[in-house]
C-alpha cells in the first residue's frame, strides 16, 4: 500500500469541511442548484436518474482492507448496502441522500480516500494494470509513476478547468497492456532504454477514447525518459488546454484535437512547449522517485517453493469447480510460491461490478487472511487479491464458494463490462445490465464458456460508450428507436496490444432478439475456427463479417 | 390529447417528483397535476424553477391516462419513476441465513 503522509490527510479533511459547508448552504437555499452543481461534481457528486451518485477515488485501483470495510460500512450506513465498481477503478455509491454526503467524505478521509477529481473537467483517476507490482512481465510497477501523476495532478491549478475530463493510464508491461492504455487521453507504457535495457523510460501515447469518436490513441514519443515523465505531460495538457475546443463538448476531448491538427503537428506544438521546461522544477530526480517508490509498503513475502506445477496440476486435477478456477482467475506471480487471484463481480444473473456491503467485508476478511490485506479493482470491474500463498488457493477457492464469490469466468464472454445504462444514467438511451445478465444465464454451460476461451463482451447503454463497446471482442451499443430499445452488435474490437475499434456487423436488434444474437455470434465462431488456439478475436480478423452475418441475417425472417 | 407533467429531482435526496394541483411536490407521478393546456405547462415550469430550494432542474414531460392511471409517455420517465428494472444485489448467504435463524 502507500502510505499517504499528513499533506495528503490534510488535503482531504480541508476538502471535506469546505464541501459540508457548501452542501449545508445548498440545503438551506442560499445557493441555487446552478450555484451548486460545479461545486458537487468536483467532488464527485452526480445527479443521476433516481437519485444523487457518490463517485469515490481508488488512486490506480489499489485498496487496503480496511478502505474495502470502510467502503462497506458507508454502503450499509448511507446507501442501500451495495456499491459499483467503476471501469477506471473507482466505485459508485447509487443513492446517498444530498445531506449525508459530507459525513461519508468525512468517513472516507479516515482512511485517506476521497472523491476529488472523479468529476469535472480536470485530470482524473490515473488507472493501470490491476497486477501492477506482481506481474511477471511487467519492467517496473507503474503504481509508482501513478503514484508521482496523482500528485502532480491534484489541484494542478493550471488544469482545473480543461475542455473536458482528461483520462491517464499507465502500463508497466511492455507486451501486455491489461491498462487500455491505447484509448485514453493519454496512455504510458513503460519500455526499456534502447541505449541501455537494464533502465526504463516511456512511449507516451496521445489522442485514445472511446465515446461518440472512437480513436486509438497514436505515439506522441517513442521514448521519454523517466525523468522528463512530468514536464512532457505538462507539455501536453497546455497545449490541449490552449488549443483544445471549448465551444463544443462533443468536440472537446485531446482526441480531437489530436485529430483535427495531425498527430506530427501536434507532436511538434508539445516539443516546442516542453523545450522551455523540460529542465525546470518538474524534472523527476532519483530522490523523487525514491520518494513514492519507498512511501508503497512491499509485502513481507515469504520464501516459497515455486508453485507453477502444483497450479497446473489443480487446473488439471479431478475437482472439476477448483480447476475451471484456477484456469480463468489464478494468474501467476512473480515471487515464487505466489498467484495473484481475480474475484468475478458478474455471478450469474448479477449486475455487473455490483457489490454488497457485507461482500465486500468478506473480501476484506480474506484479504487479510490470504494477500497481506490488499485488494485491487481491476478496470473490467471485478476485485483482485494480488497475493495468495499460491498452495492456499484450494482453500481460498472453498472459501469464496461458500460466499458466491468463485464465478470461473474472469476473461471469459460473461465477465461482461457493462455500464450503468438506462436503470441509473441520465444519459442513457438503452438498458444495459438486464442485457449483461441475460446474456449470463443464457451462457450458464461453463464447459462451453470455458471452450468458447477469451472474449470481452461490452455494453455501453449511450454513445457516451462507459461500458467501453468499442473495444469489446463483442460490442454491444444501446439505442433509442422510436421509443423502443434496440441493440447494435459490433465485432472485432480490442482494449490491449492490438488495440482496434468494433465495427458493426449490420442493422440492430431488439431487446428480446439481442441474447440469441450474442449466442450465434459464439455459435458461428466454434464452428468456424480452425482449432481451439484460434482466439474468437483472430477469427473474426481472419474471416471477417461474412460467416456472422450470413448466420444472423441471412436466416432471419424477413 | 397531449398530457405533460412537471417533473424535477428533489434536492434532498436526488429522488424523482412531481408537481401537484397543490404547487407542491410528490414523490409518485400518479400524484402529479396533468396539463393539457401548453401555456400552462410553461408557466408552472416558469413557477418550478423559482423554487430551487426544493427542486433541481424542473421539466416537462410527456404523460399518458390509462385505466390504470397516470404514466410516464417514455421508457427512460418509465424507469426513473419507477426505479431500476433489475434486482439490485440479493441478500448474501450469509445474511439469508442469519435472517433465517432470527439473528
Amino acid at each position: 500500500m502507500y502510505r499517504y503522509d499528513a499533506y495528503d490527510q490534510r488535503l482531504i479533511d480541508e476538502r471535506t469541511a469546505q464541501f459540508r459547508d457548501q452542501v449545508a448552504r445548498r440545503l438551506s437555499g442560499e445557493i441555487s442548484e446552478a450555484e451548486f452543481k460545479p461545486l458537487r461534481l468536483q467532488n464527485g457528486l452526480y445527479m443521476q436518474l433516481h437519485a444523487y451518485m457518490l463517485r469515490v477515488a481508488i488512486p490506480y485501483g489499489l485498496l487496503s482492507s480496511d478502505q474495502l470495510r470502510k467502503l462497506a460500512e458507508i454502503a450499509r450506513k448511507y446507501d442501500r448496502g451495495y456499491a459499483h465498481f467503476s471501469t477506471r477503478q473507482n466505485v459508485q455509491y447509487n443513492w446517498p441522500r444530498l445531506q449525508d454526503v459530507p459525513e461519508i467524505l468525512a468517513e472516507l478521509a479516515t482512511v485517506q480516500m476521497h472523491a476529488i477529481q472523479t468529476s469535472g473537467n480536470c485530470i482524473r483517476n490515473t488507472t493501470s494494470d490491476q497486477f501492477a507490482g506482481v506481474a511477471r512481465d511487467e519492467l517496473v510497477d507503474p503504481r509508482i509513476y501513478c503514484e508521482i501523476i496523482r500528485q502532480w495532478s491534484t489541484f494542478h491549478p493550471e488544469f482545473a478547468f480543461l475542455p473536458r475530463k482528461f483520462k491517464i493510464a499507465v502500463t508497466g508491461a511492455p507486451t501486455a497492456d491489461r491498462a487500455a492504455v491505447r484509448v485514453h487521453d493519454i496512455g504510458i507504457r513503460v519500455i526499456p532504454s534502447p541505449e541501455d535495457p537494464s533502465n526504463h523510460g516511456f512511449e507516451v501515447l496521445v489522442g485514445g477514447g472511446l465515446g461518440r469518436t472512437p480513436r486509438i490513441a497514436e505515439v506522441c514519443r517513442s521514448y521519454l525518459e523517466r525523468e522528463d515523465l512530468l514536464s512532457y505531460l505538462e507539455a501536453i495538457l497546455r497545449v490541449y488546454n490552449r488549443n483544445g475546443r471549448r465551444d463544443n463538448k462533443y468536440k472537446a476531448r485531446i482526441k480531437i484535437l489530436v485529430g483535427a491538427l495531425g498527430i506530427d503537428s501536434f507532436r511538434e506544438q508539445v516539443e516546442a512547449e516542453w523545450a522551455q521546461i523540460r529542465d525546470g522544477v518538474m524534472k523527476l530526480s532519483d530522490e523523487e522517485f525514491e520518494r513514492v517508490s519507498t512511501a508503497f509498503e512491499t509485502p513481507a513475502y515469504a520464501t516459497l517453493e515455486p508453485s507453477d506445477d502444483f497450479v497446473a496440476g489443480l487446473r488439471l486435477g479431478k475437482d472439476r469447480a477448483l480447476g475451471r478456477w484456477v484456469a480463468s482467475n489464478v494468474v501467476g506471480h512473480k515471487v515464487p510460491g505466489y498467484s495473484a487471484v481475480t474475484i468475478s463481480l458478474k455471478p450469474k444473473g448479477k449486475p455487473p461490478g455490483d457489490a454488497t456491503d457485507e461482500q465486500m467485508e468478506l473480501i476484506a476478511e480474506l484479504a487479510d487472511d490470504y494477500g497481506f490485506g490488499r485488494i485491487v479493482v481491476a478496470h473490467e470491474q471485478n476485485l483482485v487479491l494480488p497475493d495468495v500463498d499460491s498452495r492456499r488457493l484450494p482453500e481460498l477457492h472453498a472459501r469464496l464458494t461458500q460466499l458466491d464469490l468463485a464465478e470461473p469466468n474472469v476473461g471469459k464472454v460473461t465477465d461482461i463490462i457493462a455500464c450503468p445504462g438506462l436503470d441509473y444514467c441520465n444519459l442513457a438511451n438503452a438498458r444495459s445490465i438486464p442485457v449483461a445478465t441475460r446474456i449470463g444465464q443464457r451462457l450458464d454451460d461453463l464447459d462451453y464458456l470455458h471452450d468458447l476461451g477469451d472474449i470481452s463482451l461490452n455494453i455501453s447503454g449511450c454513445i457516451n460508450a462507459c461500458g467501453h463497446h468499442h473495444v469489446g471482442n463483442i460490442g454491444i451499443l444501446g439505442i433509442d428507436k422510436q421509443g423502443e430499445e434496440y441493440y447494435q452488435l459490433m465485432l472485432g474490437g480490442s482494449a490491449s496490444d492490438d488495440a482496434s475499434l468494433g465495427k458493426i456487423l449490420g442493422p440492430a436488434f431488439p431487446s428480446d432478439e439481442i441474447v440469441e444474437a450474442v449466442a450465434n455470434v459464439l455459435e458461428t465462431y466454434i464452428r468456424g475456427r480452425e482449432s481451439a488456439d484460434e482466439r474468437f478475436l483472430d477469427y473474426v480478423r481472419r474471416a471477417g463479417f461474412a460467416p456472422f452475418k450470413e448466420r444472423l441475417y441471412d436466416q432471419r425472417p424477413a | 390529447m397531449k398530457l405533460w407533467m412537471i417533473t424535477a429531482s428533489a434536492t434532498d435526496d436526488g429522488a424523482p417528483i412531481y408537481l401537484q394541483a397543490s404547487g407542491r411536490w410528490t414523490h409518485k407521478l400518479g400524484g402529479g397535476l396533468p396539463l393539457s393546456d401548453e401555456a400552462e405547462r410553461d408557466a408552472l415550469l416558469e413557477a418550478a424553477r423559482a423554487d430551487e430550494r426544493t427542486a433541481c432542474d424542473p421539466y416537462a414531460i410527456a404523460v399518458e391516462r390509462s385505466e390504470l392511471g397516470l404514466s410516464a409517455a417514455s421508457l427512460k420517465e418509465k424507469i426513473r419513476a419507477g426505479g431500476p428494472t433489475i434486482s439490485l444485489v440479493e441478500p448474501s448467504p450469509q445474511r439469508r441465513m442469519r435472517a433465517a435463524v432470527g439473528a
